[in-house]
C-alpha cells in the first residue's frame, strides 16, 4: 500500500499525514480506473491505494472518499490498526457477489472499524447517475470526540466492481459547505 | 493522560451511551452494592463489545455494553461492578483502615479471622473491606477485588452464588475462539477463570445469609433486552466470529427472546462465509422464523443468503415476501432494483 493518507481508528475517517494535489474546479478529472467527475469548486486530493480522498478544509472537517473499482476480496476502506501503519484484518472485504443492500451492511461495518460511533444508515434507495442504475444512503455518526457528522454515499456496482463516492462533514458548517459540490460531483460522474 | 482528562473525555465520548433507563438502572445496582459510597462513583456505560468494566481511582467507572450482552441477569452483573468497586473501597480505605489497624491490630485480626473461618455476618462495607485484605483471597489485588465483590454482592441481596456463573460463561467463550485471544480483557488480565469459579463458589457458601437473595433476572431482562440487538450487531462487527457463536449458544441457553437470537446466529454464519455457512444461515433464519416475532428483515436477509446459493427463484420469492409484510420499509426501491436485476 502506497503511503499517503494515512486511515487511522480515531476521531476522524480519514486523516492525511501525505501530500494533497489541488484539483480545479470546472475540469473534468479521472480520479482514477475510467472514473471521472467534475467538481464546482476546487478541492484537495490525496490518496492511499485504491482509495482517494478530497477536502476542501481538512478531512476532519469534510471530506470525499472515491472508492474507484473496488474488485473481489479488496477492502473498501483501508483501515489501520490503532497508531500503526497495519491493516485492520477484521475489517470485512468486497465480494463480487455482494448486492446494494450487502455493500451498505460492508460501508458500516468499515466505518465502525473505523470509528464512527453510534452510526445510522437512513434513506437507502435507488439512484442512477453515470448512466448505471446505482443506490444512495445518508448517515450520521459521532467520533470518538463526540464530534457529530452527517454523510451522503452514492454507489455502483458495474461489471463486478464497485465504484462509491462517500462525502461527510461536521454537521457545523463544514457538511453543509461542501454538500451541493458533492451533489454535482455524482451528477458529473463518467465511468468507463 | 491524566484521570481527570481521561474523565473529560469520557463525557463527550461519542460512544457514551446515554440511554437514560440503562444508565438509571445501572446506576442502582451500583448504590445496592457500594452503599454510602456510591455517590463517590461517576458511572460511564461505553458502547464497546467486550466483556469489561473498569474502575478509576477517582471514583470514574466503565462498563463495556459486552459485559451487559454477557451477563444473564443483575446478580452476574452486579458480581462484575462489585468487582470494581472492591478495587475502589480498597484503594480509599486502606488508609483510613492503616490507622485504625495500627491502635485495634489485634481486634481487626480477630474479625478478620472469624469472617475467613465461617459465615461472617455481612456488616458495614468499611468490616467487609477489612476482611477482604486478609487470607481468603490473599495479598494478590485482583482475588482481594473478587472477594470484597462476593460480599457486597451478598450484602446487596443477590445470590452469591451467579457469581462463579459469569466466570464459566467467560471461559466457555474464551475457549472457543480459536486464536486465543480471548474477547475478555477483563478475564485476561484477571485470576484464571477456573480457579476463580472455585474459589468464587467456595466463598458464596460462606457469604450466604438467610436474607432475600435474588438473581434480578426479569428486572434485567426488561431493561438488557430491547437493547440486545445493538449490542448484537456491534458483536458481529468485531468479527470473532468463533467466539461469537458459543456466546450465542450460551443466550440460546439462557432462552430470553430465541426468535432474536437464532437471526443473529445465521446473520454470523452470512459473515462469515465459511464452507457450509450459507447452509448453517438459512437453517438459522428459518428457526428464528418458526419461533415467531423474528426482526422484520429476516425474510430479506433469507432472499439476500439464497441468492448467493444460486437459487435466483428461491432469493426472489423472498425478497418479495419481505417487501409484502413490510410494504414501507425504506430500502424497498433497491430491494425492488435487486429483484428486477435478478429478471433481466
Amino acid at each position: 500500500m502506497r503511503n499517503g493518507i494515512f486511515i487511522i481508528l480515531v476521531a476522524t475517517i480519514l486523516s492525511s499525514c501525505g501530500g494533497y494535489k489541488l484539483v480545479n474546479k470546472g475540469k473534468e478529472i479521472e480520479v482514477g480506473n475510467s472514473m471521472f467527475t467534475t467538481p464546482f469548486n476546487d478541492w484537495n486530493s490525496s490518496k492511499d491505494g485504491d482509495v482517494v480522498l478530497w477536502t476542501m478544509d481538512g478531512p476532519m472537517l469534510q471530506q470525499i472518499i472515491f472508492v474507484k473499482g473496488a474488485e473481489d476480496g479488496d477492502y473498501l476502506i483501508p483501515v489501520r490498526v490503532n497508531g500503526t501503519h497495519t491493516l485492520d484484518k477484521k475489517v470485512p472485504k468486497f465480494k463480487k457477489d455482494m448486492t446494494s443492500i450487502e455493500v451498505v451492511e460492508l460501508f458500516e461495518s468499515t466505518f465502525k472499524r473505523l470509528g464512527a460511533q453510534n452510526l445510522e444508515i437512513s434513506n437507502v434507495r435507488p439512484y442512477e447517475a453515470a448512466k448505471t442504475k446505482g443506490f444512495r444512503f445518508e448517515f450520521g455518526f459521532l467520533t470518538k470526540d463526540g464530534l457529530a457528522k452527517s454523510g451522503s454515499t452514492y454507489g455502483i456496482l458495474k461489471n463486478k466492481r464497485l465504484f462509491m463516492v462517500i462525502y461527510s462533514g461536521a454537521n457545523i458548517h463544514y457538511y453543509d459547505k461542501g454538500k451541493e459540490d458533492f451533489e454535482g460531483i455524482v451528477r458529473s460522474l463518467r465511468i468507463l | 493522560m491524566s484521570v481527570e482528562k481521561a474523565e473529560k473525555k469520557s463525557q463527550t465520548a461519542g460512544n457514551r451511551v446515554t440511554d437514560k433507563k440503562l444508565n438509571d438502572y445501572v446506576r442502582s445496582i451500583v448504590c445496592r452494592l457500594a452503599k454510602e459510597y456510591c455517590q463517590d462513583i461517576r458511572i460511564y456505560i461505553m458502547r464497546v463489545p467486550m466483556f469489561n468494566a473498569s474502575m478509576y481511582p477517582n471514583g470514574m467507572m466503565h462498563i463495556w455494553t459486552g459485559l451487559l450482552l454477557r451477563a444473564r441477569n443483575e446478580a452476574q452483573l452486579a458480581t462484575v461492578l462489585g468487582h470494581e468497586i472492591g478495587h475502589y473501597l480498597r484503594r480509599h480505605s486502606l488508609q483510613r483502615f492503616k490507622t485504625y489497624m495500627n491502635t485495634s491490630n489485634s481486634l481487626i485480626f480477630a474479625q478478620m479471622a472469624l469472617a475467613v473461618a465461617g459465615a461472617p455476618a455481612v456488616g458495614d462495607i468499611m468490616n467487609i473491606v477489612a476482611r477482604g485484605s486478609l487470607a481468603a483471597f490473599s495479598r494478590d489485588h485482583e482475588r482481594e477485588a473478587d472477594g470484597y465483590g462476593l460480599l457486597l454482592l451478598a450484602k446487596g441481596g443477590y445470590d452469591p452464588f451467579e457469581a462463579s456463573k459469569i466466570w464459566k460463561r467467560s471461559i466457555r467463550e474464551a475457549k472457543a475462539d480459536k486464536k486465543y485471544s480471548s474477547p475478555s480483557i477483563f478475564n485476561s488480565t484477571h485470576p484464571q477463570s477456573e480457579e476463580r469459579m472455585k474459589v468464587l463458589n467456595d466463598l458464596a457458601g460462606r457469604v450466604w445469609t438467610d436474607e432475600t437473595v435474588t438473581t434480578g433476572l426479569d428486572e434485567y431482562k426488561s431493561v438488557i433486552l430491547p437493547l440486545r440487538a445493538s449490542f448484537l450487531r456491534d458483536e458481529l462487527d468485531q468479527r470473532n466470529f468463533s467466539s461469537t457463536e458459543e456466546l450465542l449458544e450460551i443466550l440460546i441457553e439462557d432462552g430470553a427472546n430465541l426468535s432474536e437470537l437464532h437471526f443473529f446466529k445465521g446473520e454470523m454464519y452470512r459473515l462469515r462465509r465459511k464452507k457450509g455457512d450459507l447452509d448453517k444461515a438459512l437453517n438459522s433464519y428459518r428457526e428464528s422464523l418458526a419461533l415467531g416475532n423474528p426482526p422484520s428483515v429476516v425474510h430479506r436477509q433469507i432472499g439476500l443468503a439464497l441468492r448467493r446459493q444460486g437459487d435466483a427463484q428461491g432469493a426472489k420469492d423472498s425478497l418479495k415476501k419481505y417487501l409484502e409484510l413490510n410494504p414501507d420499509v425504506e430500502d424497498a426501491g433497491v430491494i425492488r432494483q435487486i429483484i428486477e436485476e435478478s429478471e433481466e
